[in-house]
């Protein structure tokens, strides 16, 4: 069978259609939404860290790639409902509006992905309380030019450019009180990013950020940080957030001080949530309809981490990218591709 | 001790003699030691000490530094890790103890550190090293507190009150004219009942309960 | 569901306004509480810092026999700090395998039950916001409380730690940081609640007597927030928090000044006014704090 189904349409799944179809396999590509590029797309990413490249520069292509190619039959709109068969015979019922159809493939790539951690049940840092207190994700729609304020870092309140914005890392990720204990690996880099993006559009506005690591372990990454703080005088404070209130009607942060054993209270304009990532309800969904194994958090399980990280614990069936746990997209893109190699010398 | 003896010269004047002793080194000397660790894990509450990383939620959203200067959760979780017990002791040892297990530290450390316990069972590894020479109030609190329940079962907050001074030596204080009219208020209102509660065989539970006290 | 009746011993002794006036509006709205009238004490925050083991086999005998003799499904209680510690109890038999092992052998030694860390534990204020709620209290007033400006104070261990209150997770469960189950049910009698930040501050009463002048400090730092919050009264559902400002208010006033002067009452005595019970029956008049001049001065009493 040179039939392949890819599920989830986000960078990921892209990136492993594009390959497969490079290969000679005829594949269809399911996704929930109606429209591609995952997560990316749907929260209008801007730029990508460390290059500050423009996110469409990357997207754009690997969706085009995808759209043009006669080997790749796109469903949008479209969720799978059931599994039958084994490898290499596949039954998969696929659903969209206007029904139910089952079609045969000789293997299934999982590439549902993360979503964004909804910090709501942080309560102490008043995320639904407070209207400028926002996620990352929400800022990058702010800081796109394409998004609802046309670029402006404007706060949801009254529409002003903030003076002063804190970041606060690790919401929703290594935190025990919610469940996940795990690093999301790209809330570090995704905010200094975002704190050189404010500081080059709005020098006068000083930006804070509360860390109690840094992980700066990507491609450049490292770099990046010291040039935020080199060059954009970003401020790096080694202290967790600890809570958020309203004192004389402007945000107030509490935290501590740690290198000075100080607790400080900081008043701001905006609060950045680095919201980590969490296994999306499609990754969830699929692991049970398709019957693989998920870890303790809920993402996908390899068969064996090193010696087989793409194959699900079911014969047949693969899963790659940020499904399997928290990944930045360039990581992604490297999933997609490998699982395409697995899935191709598998087939064979 | 040699080096103690050391040559120094400041601004042409050459000193000679146990110098360090006028200037402490701005150096700490490191000689990490669990003990400290082991030991606070093994008292109530002290559990999941070693589960700290630092991160300062605690101190952040403590209730006490507005009002207790220096008073650091997170620090006294890292002196005692890293077995600092000298510096616990000169500069933290009458801070520890004043926690009022507000718990917001608990409440929202991502690590799952049980910080009010933590800090108690810290405080109270201090008392038990004798680092006060003296009774504290919370351990007068506690004995006076444990015993009472283990006696009747109940508390009597009179009884409490009454008792807790006359152990730390100050019935006085409570003999003073406001004192003695609010008890009088509340005993003529009828708040005050001189009881104990029935309780099946309290007796028998008060000795087992006496036993792990033990 | 069968409700056991967890009054602790405050209620028994100073808190005697809040065990009355907590019975007056449990009865008149239709929840039927059975007092665990063998109770002993919960252990509060005394035993737990001196010994771990005995600080769950306290809670546990009350629940045990809750459950065995009393036959109840869930227990509630009006104190903050015997639902911190049943719940606490709960919470290690429930993830600390050793913890339940040794509660449930000493509870076999002295002849109880087999209570497992399974009983429900309600906070009175939860269950009574939960089960009749705001809608119904309004429904119900007599004598609206209209004029009348209320703080509403909750303190500390009612909403904390979410470990084990798993306030913000569980939906019964108040707002872990903005708790506001007092605020509404206070609004719903007619009086105005003002907006007060000091509502989950720590009163210092867990060291009111260990260390009184910081105790007396953090409570006057509610106290004189509420009254320049505007408010006549402030009103709140823990004993403890209510020796620490109400019955210690004379001495606060002694250091921190009149700023900290404030009627304080139990969150029940002012519903139970709204429902038109005689303030001798709520025991309005047991305050140290004095709430009945600021009440008569409202024509409420």
């Amino acid at each position: 069978m040179k039939t392949v189904l890819v599920i989830g349409g986000g960078v990921t799944g892209l990136k492993a259609s594009h390959e497969l179809a490079q290969m000679g396999y005829n594949v269809s590509l399911v996704e929930k939404e109606d429209f591609l590029g995952g997560q990316v797309a749907k929260h209008k990413y801007y730029k990508l860290a460390p290059d500050m490249r423009l996110v469409s520069e990357v997207l754009d292509p690997v969706i085009k790639n995808v759209e043009s190619n006669s080997n790749i039959k796109v469903l949008k709109h479209s969720t799978i409902t059931a599994l039958s068969g084994n490898a290499p015979e596949f039954k998969v019922k696929i659903k969209n509006s206007k029904g139910e159809a089952e079609e045969t493939f000789g293997a299934i790539v999982v590439a549902t992905g993360f979503e964004h951690f909804d910090p709501t049940v942080k309560q102490e840092y008043g995320y639904s309380r407070f209207k400028d207190v926002v996620t990352n994700a929400e800022v990058e729609e702010l800081l796109n030019p394409n998004g609802p304020t046309k670029g402006e870092l404007k706060r949801p309140s009254d529409g002003k450019i903030p003076k002063k914005v804190a970041i606060f890392q690790c919401v929703g990720s290594r935190d025990k009180q919610v469940g996940n204990p795990y690093c999301c690996r790209v809330g570090c880099v995704v905010s200094t990013k975002q704190a050189i993006e404010i500081k080059e559009k709005y020098p006068d506005t000083e930006v804070f950020v509360y860390y109690m690591d840094m992980r700066m372990f990507g491609r450049g990454w490292e770099e990046l940080y010291g040039k935020a703080m080199e060059e954009y005088e970003v401020i790096f404070t080694r202290g967790r957030g600890a809570e958020v209130t309203l004192k004389n009607e402007q945000l107030s942060l509490r935290a501590e001080e740690t290198i000075m054993d100080r607790p400080i209270q900081h008043s701001v304009d905006m609060i950045i949530l680095a919201a980590g990532q969490a296994p999306g309800d499609g990754t969830i969904e699929a692991a049970k309809i398709l019957g693989i194994k998920q870890n303790e958090y809920g993402y996908l399980a390899p068969k064996d981490d090193f010696l087989s990280p793409n194959e699900s614990s079911k014969a047949g069936i693969f899963i790659a990218g940020a499904d399997k746990g928290p990944l930045d997209v360039e990581n992604c893109i490297v999933e997609g591709a490998a699982v395409a190699a697995k899935v191709a010398s598998s087939l064979k | 001790m040699a080096e103690n003896t050391d040559k120094m010269v400041i601004d042409g004047v050459e000193l000679v003699g146990i110098w360090k002793e006028f200037m402490p080194s701005r150096i700490l000397y490191e000689d990490v030691t669990t003990e400290f660790l082991d030991e606070v894990k093994k008292l109530p509450g002290g559990s999941t000490i070693a589960r700290c990383y630092q991160c300062g939620t605690c101190t952040g959203g403590c209730t006490l530094p507005e009002f207790v200067d220096k008073f650091n959760p997170r620090g006294f979780i890292n002196l005692v890790r890293r077995g600092h017990y000298d510096i616990l002791v000169s500069d933290y040892k009458d801070l520890v103890w004043k926690c009022v297990s507000c718990n917001r530290c608990t409440h929202r450390c991502p690590k799952g550190v049980n910080t009010q316990e933590v800090v108690r069972a810290i405080a109270k590894f201090l008392e038990d090293r004798k680092v006060f020479g003296k009774l504290t109030n919370d351990e007068a609190f506690d004995e006076i507190f444990m015993d009472e329940v283990l006696t009747d079962g109940r508390i009597d907050e009179v009884k409490i009150v009454k008792d807790f001074y006359s152990k730390t030596g100050r019935l006085k204080d409570m003999m003073s004219g406001d004192q003695l009219s609010l008890g009088f208020k509340m005993f003529t209102s009828g708040r005050i009942k001189l009881f104990g509660g029935k309780i099946k065989d309290w007796k028998k539970v008060s000795q087992r309960l006496k036993e792990e006290l033990q | 569901m069968k409700l056991g009746y967890f009054p602790g011993c405050s209620l028994k002794g100073m808190a005697r306004a809040y065990d009355e006036s907590t019975k007056i509006v449990a009865e008149g709205f239709g929840i039927e509480l059975m007092e665990v009238d063998d109770f002993n004490c919960c252990g509060a925050l005394e035993a737990k810092g001196s010994n771990e083991k005995l600080s769950y086999m306290l809670p546990a005998r009350v629940m045990d026999s809750a459950k065995g003799r009393f036959h109840v499904d869930a227990v509630v209680t009006p104190c903050n700090g015997c639902y911190h510690s049943l719940l606490r109890t709960n919470a290690a038999m429930n993830e600390n395998a050793n913890a339940k092992s040794d509660v449930i052998s000493f509870l076999k030694d002295v002849g109880y039950g087999s209570y497992e860390g399974d009983l429900d534990v309600r906070h009175f204020l939860e269950l009574f916001y939960n089960e009749v709620g705001p809608e119904k209290v309004k429904n119900a007033v007599k004598k609206s409380l209209k004029g009348l400006k209320v703080a509403s104070y909750y303190g500390c261990l009612y909403e904390r730690p979410k470990t084990i209150t798993k306030t913000g997770y569980k939906s019964n469960r108040d707002d872990s940081e903005n708790p506001y189950f007092q605020d509404e049910l206070l609004a719903a009698t007619g009086a105005e609640v003002v907006k007060f930040d000091a509502a989950a501050s720590c009163c210092g009463g867990a060291h009111a007597l260990q260390d009184e002048s910081l105790s007396a400090t953090l409570s006057a730092t509610i106290l004189s927030a509420a009254k320049k919050a505007g408010a006549d009264i402030l009103a709140l559902p823990c004993p403890l928090c209510g020796a620490a400002l109400d019955i210690k208010q004379p001495e606060i006033v002694k250091v921190h000044g009149n700023d900290a002067k404030i009627p304080v009452v139990y969150f029940t005595q002012l519903i139970g006014l709204a429902m038109g019970k005689s303030a001798k029956d709520l025991k309005l008049t047991d305050p140290i704090s004095n709430p009945m001049e600021v009440l008569k001065s409202k024509g409420l009493v």
